[in-house]
């Protein structure tokens, strides 16, 4: 999440609103955050000033002393949270689709893997996410994630934010990321898939085809068979299913056989992710178990993506750059990394494939020795690739709502 | 507690164990690997394969969430019985402008009109049809020559409409005709009904016209392609073609094949003749061991698989059937190799009067004075006396490969099916004799060459194989 430091004034409590440079009228000024270079108004939620003024009568909440450059980077339309200290928090990025409700950062799980290792949630979660959600409708985004930790394990809360989602923004994409367990209670998938939108996909995490594996990975006694479960139960519900796996030093080998698996017993999946590792959080604490040099499965991915090709079940790559992969599988490539942690290494420089390529995680604190410039004659035949699916954002971004 | 899920095999030659288990997912061992498997020290192997597991071969402790697993894929292979008897085949007459040489059902005697369907018939036949609890309903004429006798075909399309229009099944209709005396305005009918034509060629003319003659003597070929370009004009695309193996195109299927893209016909079916009911010297002359056909069929399938890799797209759709129970868990609709049987719960077959029979063979018997399986008669008998009255309970309970000898213990039992009549016809017995029958010496040939097949792995073969599995183009596998 993009966070920006600046001075407070007169913050009490969180100040979420939409920002917005144009003034708005009474009453819709509650949901917004000014963007002022003179003066602000009573009513906002609260203000963003370009140098501090002073202050008027029943003026709102406000943080001043942000860098020119930081202010433009902020967009109209963007969900900000002022907090007392004077961070102005980006919880909603207008300019990126990947924008997500946080609904805990608890977890059933304790991957090996994890980015973004479980905690107790911050006070004021729960709120700030109500809040979130009054004011989504303002924006309508035409994609939401769900996620954590466990999205699920606050299953009343849960039920009420697909409920809210429903009403609200009937057409919003929504993509739930779980790892599907508590699905395995058919009365409780029955719940999920009657409150969620109609465009919703659940993106469930599975990271091996046999048991022991996937427990191990994921620090779970009986999670395979939990997971499965709750795909079946999701199958059978007739809900959208997308499976993530992570390609890490455990599992790497066993790609196809996995892409066999999911092929051969969950054929009703509408998308199967197949994913690099982010090497941050536990990634980088268990590296001896998780780290894997991306080259190094190039071959097994390649034949993980033909099998799955084979049984006509969309696939793409996350999170891998093209010069590791072999050139057969860049169509299922996606430029799958969230725009504010995306960058890319100074060995790409002159590399004439980067607007194709997904790049690093700048969140990553282990590279590819490996990554390196792409040859330009390979080039062609991917740019003539999207072109030809220009208009099919299935083959361009992979599974239904990215 | 590691635990063994219930498998079969077959060493498919002196390297390879391959195992296929009940729910029809497979894998290939080595002999050591295979001891190891089915030894004395399963519980401490630390080496075997993990995919043993994800395959459902070996049940690593829990056993539920297997079996749960492996009974959705039988279910889904099993898909084809729900929706009951889809296949509704109307022998319309006996009479037939042809005489082809392995024809069994064409007659011309003075007695022949009297087996000419009438429209009450028909019409009677059709409502018993509209009867079946599916949504799919396929209606197809035979003869004889279906056109000769075009008043029942029409009365029966045309009352099959009306009383659709109350029931919204989705009904397609097909036509078996040789095309060689249809007429235009006849063609134009079928093209404003949407009804597909099925015809047959057997090759290029030297073969076809050795078999497929006129009844007053000589070669079609010559006939059949200039009325294949009307049916073409006026009917389009909904034109497919069969053949038959024969003696005549036994040893020459890439000619054959060859004629059929000549013709412009997407895809062929090797079919094997049935030479049951023929006398002794035609038996001779027509007829082939079943080992003959399996080494025809794989030499006619090498061709095939080199012309696609040519550029040249073809299917040989039997192999594409087989394929799809190999590699997938989907089910197929092939009536003659279904386990339960197809006959009478697939598919169905009604002759001139009414009776019902569940397929041709059956039909034919009755006619030679053995009425075994008639199942009943649409005018004296209710649609559940018919399809579930005893004769098809029997018959169909009889014939799961699951508990048929020969068949219970077979590596491919799960990708085959049983043929009671066929068996009745041979043996005098509904659960047959495998050893001595021709069907399995010839599908355990063709599984035994699509598996060692498979084994090579042969990228470009199995995306091929896997194109046909799941009716897309090579291009659209390999893009």
């Amino acid at each position: 999440m993009k966070t920006l430091q600046g001075t407070p004034d007169h913050i009490r409590g969180q100040r979420i609103g939409i920002l917005t440079r144009t003034p708005k009228t009474w009453p819709a000024r509650r949901h917004y955050i000014l963007l002022a270079t003179s003066r602000t108004a009573p009513g906002y939620a609260g203000a963003i000033l370009a140098h501090a003024v002073r202050r008027a009568p029943f003026a709102p909440a406000a943080v001043s002393g942000l860098p020119p450059a930081a202010l433009a980077d902020l967009h109209d339309g963007d969900i900000l949270a002022l907090t007392p200290d004077g961070t102005v928090a980006v919880l909603w990025d207008g300019a990126q689709q990947s924008n997500g409700i946080l609904m805990t950062e608890r977890c059933n799980c304790r991957c090996l893997m994890c980015p973004q290792p479980p905690k107790e949630d911050a006070p004021g979660l729960d709120e700030t996410n109500d809040r979130l959600l009054q004011l989504l409708p303002e924006i309508r985004p035409d994609t939401i994630c769900i996620t954590g930790g466990e999205p699920t394990l606050k299953r009343t809360r849960f039920l009420k934010t697909l409920d809210a989602i429903t009403r609200e923004l009937p057409q919003a994409a929504v993509d739930i990321l779980t790892n599907g367990q508590t699905f395995a209670d058919f009365e409780f998938a029955r719940a999920a898939a009657e409150c969620a939108p109609a465009r919703t996909t659940f993106c469930i995490s599975l990271h091996a085809d046999t048991a022991a594996l996937h427990n191990r990975i994921t620090g779970s006694t009986d999670g395979f068979a939990r997971t499965l479960r709750g795909i079946r139960n999701l199958g059978k519900l007739g809900i959208p299913v997308e499976i993530r796996f992570v390609l890490m030093r455990l599992n790497h080998d066993r790609v196809a056989e996995f892409a066999r698996f999911v092929g051969q017993n969950f054929p009703f999946v509408v998308h199967v992710a197949l994913m690099g590792l982010e090497m941050t959080g536990k990634a980088l604490e268990n590296e001896a178990q998780v780290w894997v040099e991306p080259a190094e499965y190039a071959g097994s991915l390649r034949i993980a993506i033909q099998e799955l090709r084979r049984r006509n079940v969309p696939a793409s790559i996350y999170n891998v750059p093209l010069c590791l992969l072999d050139r057969r599988v860049w169509p299922a490539a996606r430029q799958s990394i969230s725009a504010w942690k995306n960058g890319y290494l100074p060995a790409c420089e002159s590399c004439q494939g980067k607007t194709f390529c997904c790049g690093v995680f700048t969140t990553s604190e282990r590279f590819s020795q490996r990554i390196r410039p792409v040859d330009p004659a390979d080039i062609q035949p991917l740019q003539d690739y999207r072109n030809k699916y220009i208009n099919d954002k299935i083959k361009l971004c992979g599974g239904p709502s990215e | 507690m590691r635990r063994l899920l219930p498998f079969s095999f077959l060493r498919l030659d002196e390297e390879t164990v391959l195992l296929v288990n009940e729910c029809g997912d497979f894998t290939f061992l080595s002999p050591d690997q295979f001891k190891r498997l089915t030894g004395p020290a399963l519980q401490d192997d630390d080496e075997l394969p993990p995919s043993l597991e994800s395959r459902h071969f070996l049940a690593e402790g829990d056993l539920a969430l297997p079996l749960e697993l492996m009974a959705t894929k039988y279910r889904t292979r099993k898909g084809f019985l729900r929706n009951f008897t889809a296949l509704h085949m109307m022998v319309v007459t006996v009479r037939c402008n042809q005489r082809c040489k392995y024809c069994q059902v064409s007659s011309e005697d003075e007695q022949a009109h009297t087996f000419d369907m009438s429209p009450d018939v028909a019409q009677k036949i059709v409502e018993c049809i509209f009867q079946s609890p599916g949504e799919d309903i396929k209606i197809e004429f035979q003869g004889g020559e279906p056109v000769l006798n075009w008043k029942a075909v029409t009365t029966a399309i045309e009352y099959a409409e009306a009383l659709n229009r109350q029931h919204h099944k989705r009904v397609e209709f097909v036509i078996c005709t040789n095309l060689t005396i249809i007429k235009p305005e006849q063609l134009e009918y079928l093209r404003d009904h949407q009804v597909a034509i099925s015809t047959s060629l057997d090759g290029p003319r030297e073969i076809h016209d050795a078999n497929r003659r006129l009844r007053t003597g000589g070669g079609t070929y010559d006939l059949f392609l200039e009325h294949l370009d009307l049916a073409r004009k006026i009917c389009g695309d909904r034109v497919s073609a069969l053949m038959t193996t024969t003696q005549a195109n036994l040893h020459a299927l890439r000619d054959v094949v060859d004629e059929y893209l000549r013709q412009g016909f997407p895809g062929i079916f090797f079919r094997s003749l049935n030479p049951f009911g023929f006398a002794a010297t035609d038996k001779a002359a027509l007829g082939y061991p079943p080992e003959a056909f399996t080494r025809a069929f794989i030499d006619g399938l090498d061709y095939i698989l080199s012309l696609n890799f040519k550029g040249t797209p073809f299917v040989e759709y039997f192999t594409a059937l087989l394929l799809q129970r190999i590699l997938t868990p989907f089910p197929t609709g092939f009536v003659d190799l279904q386990s339960p049987a197809g006959t009478g719960i697939c598919g169905v077959i009604y002759d001139y009067n009414g009776d019902v029979y569940p397929s041709d063979e059956s039909r034919m018997l009755a006619r030679m004075g053995d009425a075994s399986f008639r199942m009943g008669n649409v005018f004296t008998n209710t649609y559940q006396e018919i399809f579930l009255g005893e004769t098809l309970r029997h018959l169909v309970s009889n014939s799961c490969v699951e508990t048929l000898p020969g068949c219970a213990d077979c590596a491919y039992s799960i990708y085959c099916g049983a043929d009671p009549v066929r068996n009745y016809l041979e043996v005098r017995d509904i659960v047959g004799h495998r050893p001595t029958s021709g069907l399995c010496r010839i599908h355990k040939g063709l599984f035994n060459h699509l598996f060692r097949t498979i084994r090579r792995a042969d990228e470009n073969v199995l995306d091929l194989f896997w194109a046909w599995a799941t009716g897309r183009d090579l291009a659209e596998v390999q893009a």
